[in-house]
């Protein structure tokens, strides 16, 4: 490799430090702002401040904050968008305990119908699955070889054996399955009513002509579905005013979603969504 | 002491006369009279009619015939006598009953039987004569007249309603005053205005009942000293009643002359006697109304009058952990003593607990004023709390209908306790006493700290690549160690059998270049045992016996031939470890090669 490759990857990596250096601080800075506003009773300027951060950086506290900020205003759908992603960062059991509480009184809050079925084997989980099933595998292996050794009955052995293998292969599935959840929540969105709609007691589910098939509570979590190519199922959905000049359309971009308390499905407008994570893999 | 025979005989008859007089008297034949004593009176007198029935004592009590114009007392006076006359004893009877006249004229009274003796005695008739008032009669009722007039004005109370109805279980205020004519002798009052009629329950009225005096009062003119006791009283019974007060007041009056008005005049420096008189006011029909059941909301608890609620929150936000005193005030004019505290219910977001209620206004009345119950309210979780309605509903009986103060949801603003820490204006409103736990579950609070800072929002696995295959290294490692441990200790117990077997080979070829007999033997007879030994997995092979190690070669399977070899060799090393010596002339070298075969027989069978 040329000398000139590592002078110049090395400046890239100091000036990439430099810019999180500086934008660690920044986000000190405003979050220091909007802890002080919220001290001070201006809750909407500490929500604005945070707001400001998450788009450049995020923390478990952050989020937390921000969802903890939101239901004391009773803005419930955006206190569930931000505690879901408190939730996917790596925080404290405490915290985490904590802000699943939150989420619940949340949710009773704003008479969501059902909560969502957190399964043994949500992403959640994935990790506490995925450790076990690999401690369990080394624990196996180092008895095995004590077992290989001992001068127990071969059927004793091979009982043994066979039990380690069947709850291994136990743990490796729930791991699987977990994760496989968790490439689920990517597809995940908290239905919003839109800033100019605050307060907006149902979000309008369309069909295909742009017909309100049924509404649904703000905060209420939801899945894209997705198309035959494996990529969001989305398109334009509304009415063509023909006498509107050059036609034109006053449609509106839409997902195929379905609601995960009720699996009732239909067209969701974008503006009425926030995704919870977003990852490369879709196009959104 | 003697008595001679005249006094003997005195003795006798007077013990005679005492024992058996009854008995004589007894035997006398019985006689029943009546007469009116006395037969003439005026209207305004009494008389008696008194029965005699001599000869007996035992009579039965006689019902009177009703005489027109007569009133006879109901219980006679019954006196019993005694008489000896001339020797001739007697005993009889005697019941009176006293007799007052309704009006004049002569009343004669029928004969009419009485039981004596278990026989029936006629009583004959007698009659009374009735006559005008004298002049004597009229002074008197003229003077009676007059002290009762003076006693009703000397003492005398009146009452006072708002209302001439009420409905059942409202509260009305009124008035009882007392007038004690100002020259009256009055020393305390034995027992304070009551009620002796209608169905009520009234505030009290004792000595220590705030009251007022009005010293000179003048009434039908006269002075009077006016003592007023406000009241209240509570209907608790429907229909038409009629309430009625009375009063009894101890004065002190002069000794006893019919003639002479006791109130005139003071007795003199207290002289005198006590005496307890009673006033009663004149009876006030009221009438006690059904409370409407057209237009009663469910919510009405028995409240009547005239009230307003307000609620007060203090404070008005709390940090969690911390209380919030909810003041509810009822305010007005009405029956206080039967409102209730209303009732409010916990619910997920408030844990709500009464403490208590208090009264500002006249205690003893109860009916003006303020009542205010004190909540108090455990929030649950952060946020905007609803603080649930609380329900008051009241009949106002002059307006004839009910009317709804209830007080609305109101929000309560919760904020978390790390406000609190932090000197926030809700901070300096927490004190210790209001420190209370709330037993529901830790929830998220404002943090002040930001935490660590991620570039970019994903989830935090740390089971993801490639960190979870790093710490997968660890227990690989360890796993790697443990084999290669196992298998050194291995090689290294196996090590040490081999060297030993080479070694004692090597000791066996240099015995037999020395001719050494004995040292060839003991070394080949370590060599089998080591052969042995590692065949079996024996750890000391060395221990192992002649007999011991021929077994396992037979077990081994090794030809008989072979096996008598091995013996052989054996006993002949046993002979020359335990003797020295050998009678057989040896040939190490022959023995030797003989060893040679016999342990790579014996190593095969491993």
């Amino acid at each position: 490799m040329k000398r000139s490759t590592w002078i110049l990857g090395a400046i890239l990596l100091a000036l990439s430090l430099v810019m999180e250096a500086r934008e660690r601080k920044e986000a000190d800075g405003l979050f220091e702002e909007g802890i002080n506003a919220f001290q001070e009773g201006n809750l909407k300027m500490a929500i604005e401040r945070f707001e400001e951060i998450a788009q450049f950086s995020h923390s478990v506290n952050l989020y937390g904050n921000l969802g903890n900020l939101y239901h004391q205003i009773t803005r419930y759908d955006k206190a569930v968008l931000n505690y879901r992603r408190a939730l996917i960062m790596k925080a404290s059991s405490e915290d985490r305990e904590a802000i699943e509480a939150s989420l619940q009184s949340v949710r009773k809050d704003a008479q969501l119908d059902t909560p969502d079925i957190e399964s043994g084997f949500s992403y959640q989980h994935a990790d506490i699955w995925t450790w076990a099933s690999a401690a369990f595998f080394w624990l196996g292996l180092f008895s095995l070889v004590y077992l290989i050794r001992s001068k127990l009955s071969t059927l004793t052995k091979g009982s043994l054996a066979a039990s380690w293998f069947a709850l291994l292969v136990g743990g490796v599935v729930a791991s699987c399955k977990s994760h496989q959840n968790l490439k689920l929540l990517e597809r995940e969105a908290v239905i919003v009513a839109p800033a100019n709609e605050q307060g907006k007691e149902s979000v309008e589910f369309l069909n295909l002509s742009g017909k309100v098939l049924f509404t649904i509570r703000p905060g209420s979590i939801i899945r894209i579905d997705l198309d035959d190519k494996g990529a969001f199922k989305k398109r334009r959905i509304g009415e063509q005013k023909a006498s509107s000049p050059a036609t034109q359309a006053t449609t509106q971009e839409c997902y195929f979603a379905h609601s995960l308390a009720d699996d009732r499905k239909g067209w969701v407008r974008k503006e009425n969504l926030e995704w919870i994570w977003v990852s490369n893999r879709f196009d959104r | 002491m003697k008595f001679g025979f005249a006094e003997q005989v005195a003795i006798v008859l007077l013990f005679w006369l005492v024992a058996f007089m009854p008995l004589n008297g007894q035997g006398n034949a019985i006689r029943a009279q009546a007469v009116f004593d006395p037969p003439v009176i005026t209207t305004h007198r009494e008389s008696s009619y008194v029965i005699t029935v001599s000869g007996t004592q035992q009579i039965a009590q006689p019902v009177l015939p009703k005489v027109p114009g007569l009133t006879f007392s109901e219980a006679p006076n019954v006196s019993q006598a005694f008489r000896s006359i001339n020797g001739v004893s007697s005993i009889s009877i005697s019941l009176s009953y006293r007799v007052r006249p309704t009006r004049q004229g002569t009343f004669p009274m029928p004969a009419f039987s009485i039981k004596a003796q278990g026989k029936d005695q006629v009583i004959p008739t007698s009659s009374l004569q009735v006559l005008p008032p004298s002049q004597e009669d009229l002074r008197r009722a003229k003077l009676k007249r007059q002290q009762e007039e003076n006693f009703r004005q000397a003492l005398f109370l009146e009452t006072s309603f708002d209302r001439s109805f009420l409905y059942e279980g409202e509260t009305m205020p009124g008035k009882i005053d007392l007038y004690i004519q100002n020259h009256l002798p009055a020393v305390r009052v034995l027992k304070y205005p009551h009620m002796t009629t209608g169905t009520f329950s009234q505030s009290r009225i004792d000595g220590e009942s705030k009251n007022q005096v009005q010293r000179t009062v003048t009434r039908n003119g006269k002075q009077y000293t006016k003592y007023s006791w406000p009241i209240t009283i509570t209907s608790l019974k429907q229909g038409m009643q009629e309430i009625q007060y009375a009063i009894v007041v101890s004065v002190r009056l002069r000794n006893r002359n019919p003639n002479t008005d006791p109130f005139l005049l003071d007795p003199l420096l207290g002289l005198g006697r006590e005496h307890a008189i009673q006033a009663f006011s004149e009876k006030i029909a009221m009438e006690v109304k059904a409370l409407p059941m057209e237009g009663q909301p469910a919510s009405f608890e028995g409240a009547i009058g005239s009230f307003e609620t307000e609620a007060k929150l203090k404070p008005q936000s709390v940090s969690m952990g911390n209380r919030v005193d909810l003041f509810l005030e009822i305010t007005g004019t009405g029956n206080f003593e039967a409102i209730r505290a209303p009732s409010l219910n916990s619910s997920d977001q408030l844990r709500i607990t009464w403490k208590n209620s208090t009264f500002e206004g006249d205690e003893n009345l109860k009916q003006d004023g303020t009542k205010r119950f004190e909540y108090i309210l455990y929030p649950k979780e952060p946020g905007l709390v609803e603080v649930p309605a609380t329900p008051f509903t009241y009949f106002d009986p002059v307006a004839g209908r009910y009317f709804d103060k209830s007080i609305p949801v109101r929000k309560l603003k919760v904020l978390s306790e790390q406000t609190a820490a932090n000197g926030t204006q809700l901070g300096s409103q927490a004190n210790s006493e209001n420190a209370a736990t709330s037993n529901n579950e830790k929830q998220y609070e404002v943090k002040p700290n930001s935490g660590n800072w991620h570039l970019a929002l994903i989830p935090s696995m740390s089971s993801a690549p490639p960190a979870f295959w790093y710490y997968q290294l660890i227990p690989l490692g360890g796993f790697v160690s443990m084999l290669g441990c196992l298998w050194f200790k291995n090689q290294k117990t196996r090590g040490n059998k081999s060297n030993r077997l080479a070694k004692t080979k090597r000791q066996l070829k240099q015995a037999a270049r020395d001719k050494d007999a004995p040292g060839f033997f003991q070394a080949a007879r370590q060599v089998i045992q080591l052969q042995v030994g590692s065949i079996v997995g024996h750890a000391n092979p060395e221990t192992l016996t002649s007999d011991e190690i021929l077994g396992v070669l037979k077990g081994k399977e090794l030809s008989p031939a072979d096996c008598q070899e091995a013996q052989e060799a054996l006993a002949i090393a046993d002979t020359l470890e335990f003797s020295g010596k050998c009678d057989e002339e040896l040939s190490l070298r022959e023995w030797l090669s003989r060893m040679d075969k016999l342990l790579k027989k014996i190593r095969s069978l491993a």
